[in-house]
């Protein structure tokens, strides 16, 4: 593979546009100062298969649905409810997500690792700080598969247009409220606060506020402290974190979404798009689809695969098998309550230096960026940020 | 695949302010007006007093000499403009320029770039009374659209004015949370108007939560 050397953006801009956590906690900077090198033929090859994924995610959440594979997805019977509902109403449609993908690059098949389907990060980076080192660097900002933040835009202008209340053109204006936990820290923060600008752009009113300071009732809908009601909530909190730590609220949300008093972002059917137990349902419906590795709930005999959880996060809890069941690499973490899933091991792309990349292609009505995470191993929350160019 | 739009800047507010900050370290392409005091997303408190979230984004296209037109704008937490002009260069237009632009106004014979800026969104955000008028828009839906927005811009700074007040990282006064500058606020009581809705989900748990996306 290819990389180019940039020169890095100074942090000094990296923060005045919200953009602080540049550094990485291991002294390195977090965005890589080389741009991956891609052809026009490798970057239509992910945009086409972000778009084919998506049409093979819906399939399969018709069929979890249909078939009641809860419990296979790690599903609680307390979240089944709002998950069906948001299915089955077309004005609560999904906002963004990013696939994970291997390969794409030195001739390696595209591969999908998964689908993070309801709480993405690499928001930021990916519409924004990519093409700031494009701009600082004097290099074309055309050369890049990066239209996430007109997508974004263009899915809010599209809500509106879907909703039965705000569809015309003298429809009062929606308000949304954008939130995420108090503690999250500022990387959560700024990618909230970013989407809410975003929303603002798109023509909603919109208000930001914690988790923490939400007001929620089954009649009075998602309030702020001073009772004005929101037609939407955007929250980078997942659904299955609310169903663990606050049960209460979620049965609460399943009211506010049965009584029609609020769209939440993204719907809670997203859910079953981030199970990675949906990797099974998924080979099961599209066996030996090339776009596809093989996952099973059972250890993969005799071939090199990686075990991980259906709702484990930023590389946690993960093993590397090698083809005699040896572990060859294992990251711990948080998510051991959750059921393991076996994913057979796909080749990424490595340069010189040994490390391997990841590409990020984000879907926001259709597949509209691409980024990499590199790293000499798993991939986790501090691996570096890559940028690309289209050559 | 779906590439980088070109003149990205007059996509979101924050190419537009991305770019001027890039600018100011003297190496982007896109420019010809020289930037000072450039605001930063984090620093919303300086001189500017009423209404400093709101903006509006602004693109002015030169369809003759001295003849302009909107070609498109919308509101946005950042105010720029950047102009199209007819040998195909783009002029990149940051806040400070455009009060003493709009007041060129009286001067201009016609359609030019003060009197249009004035009559558009932008001169209705910074207080210009400019009689409306389509005609300084390209097409009649970006008049349309217009009037809707000057309607949310409206709204958004009633409820701004409403706000105002509150301290707790509610609409604080920086766009971005600032690490330097810890959003505060503590816990909020019920107040009226919330009925019988809850509050506090998750502020039990302390800081056991690490970044979650």
């Amino acid at each position: 593979m290819k990389t180019i050397p940039v020169k890095p953006v100074p942090d000094e801009i990296y923060e005045k546009v919200g953009f602080y956590w540049y550094a990485s906690p291991r002294d390195k900077s977090y965005v890589a100062d080389e741009l991956v090198v891609v052809s026009e033929a490798e970057g239509d090859a992910y945009y086409q298969a972000a778009n084919e994924l998506y049409d093979m995610y819906v399939k399969a959440g018709q069929h979890v649905i249909d078939q009641k594979l809860y419990p296979l997805l790690d599903i609680p019977q307390s979240l089944v409810e709002m998950i069906e509902m948001s299915w089955e109403d077309d004005s609560q449609f999904h906002l963004l997500g990013r696939f994970d993908l291997a390969g794409g690059l030195d001739g390696l098949p595209i591969s999908l690792i998964e689908f993070n389907a309801d709480t993405p990060s690499l928001i930021f980076e990916t519409a924004l700080i990519q093409w700031l080192i494009l701009k600082h660097n004097k290099m074309k900002e055309e050369n890049q598969f990066n239209n996430l933040y007109e997508a974004i835009k263009e899915n809010f202008g599209r809500l509106k247009a879907q909703h039965p209340l705000f569809g015309k053109a003298d429809d009062r204006i929606p308000h949304a409220l954008f939130s995420c936990l108090e503690d999250a820290g500022e990387e959560d923060e700024n990618t909230v606060r970013l989407i809410e600008e975003i929303a603002y752009e798109a023509g909603f009113i919109t208000g930001f506020d914690y988790v923490e300071n939400v007001f929620f009732g089954a009649e009075e809908g998602i309030m702020d402290k001073e009772g004005n009601a929101f037609d939407y909530w955007f929250k980078l909190l997942p659904y299955e974190h609310i169903c663990v730590y606050e049960p209460e609220l979620a049965a609460l949300l399943t009211e506010i979404i049965r009584n029609r008093r609020c769209i939440l972002l993204n719907p809670p059917y997203t859910l079953l798009f981030q199970s990675k137990a949906i990797l099974k349902v998924l080979w099961d419906l599209f066996p030996n689809h090339p776009l596809l590795l093989e996952t099973d709930t059972n250890y993969l005999i005799g071939k090199k695969c990686v075990e991980k959880r259906t709702f484990s996060r930023e590389g946690d809890n993960i093993r590397v098998f090698d083809a005699e069941r040896n572990v060859i690499d294992a990251r711990h973490g948080e998510y051991a309550m959750y059921g393991k899933i076996y994913q057979a091991w796909a080749d990424l792309p490595q340069d010189t230096e040994g490390r391997l990349y990841q590409a990020g292609v984000f879907f926001s009505y259709e597949a509209c960026g691409l980024g990499f995470r590199r790293e000499k191993g798993i991939i986790h929350n501090q691996s570096q940020f890559a940028g690309h160019y289209v050559e | 695949m779906k590439k980088n739009t070109t003149g990205k800047v007059i996509i979101g507010g924050i190419f537009f302010l991305a770019n001027s900050l890039i600018i100011g370290c003297d190496s982007a392409d896109d420019t010809v007006v020289p930037q000072d005091g450039t605001r930063s997303y984090a620093d919303g408190a300086g001189g500017r007093t009423a209404h400093q979230q709101s903006g509006v984004m602004t693109t002015v296209e030169e369809i003759a000499p001295n003849d302009f037109r909107i070609e498109k704008e919308f509101p946005s937490k950042t105010t720029g403009v950047v102009v199209k002009h007819l040998d195909g260069t783009k002029e990149v237009i940051p806040e400070e320029k455009l009060p003493a632009m709009m007041n060129q106004e009286k001067n201009e014979k016609g359609m030019g770039l003060g009197s249009v800026l004035a009559a558009g969104l932008v001169g209705y955000m910074m207080g210009k009374n400019s009689a409306l008028s389509p005609y300084v828009y390209k097409d009649e839906n970006l008049y349309k659209q217009s009037l809707m927005n000057r309607q949310l811009l409206y709204q958004k700074q009633e409820e701004e004015d409403k706000r105002r007040g509150y301290t707790g990282g509610y609409w604080s006064s920086g766009r971005y949370y600032n690490p330097s500058r810890p959003a505060g606020g503590g816990q909020q009581v019920g107040q009226a108007g919330t009925g019988t809705a809850k509050t506090g989900f998750f502020s039990r748990m302390g800081s056991s939560f690490r970044s979650l996306s």
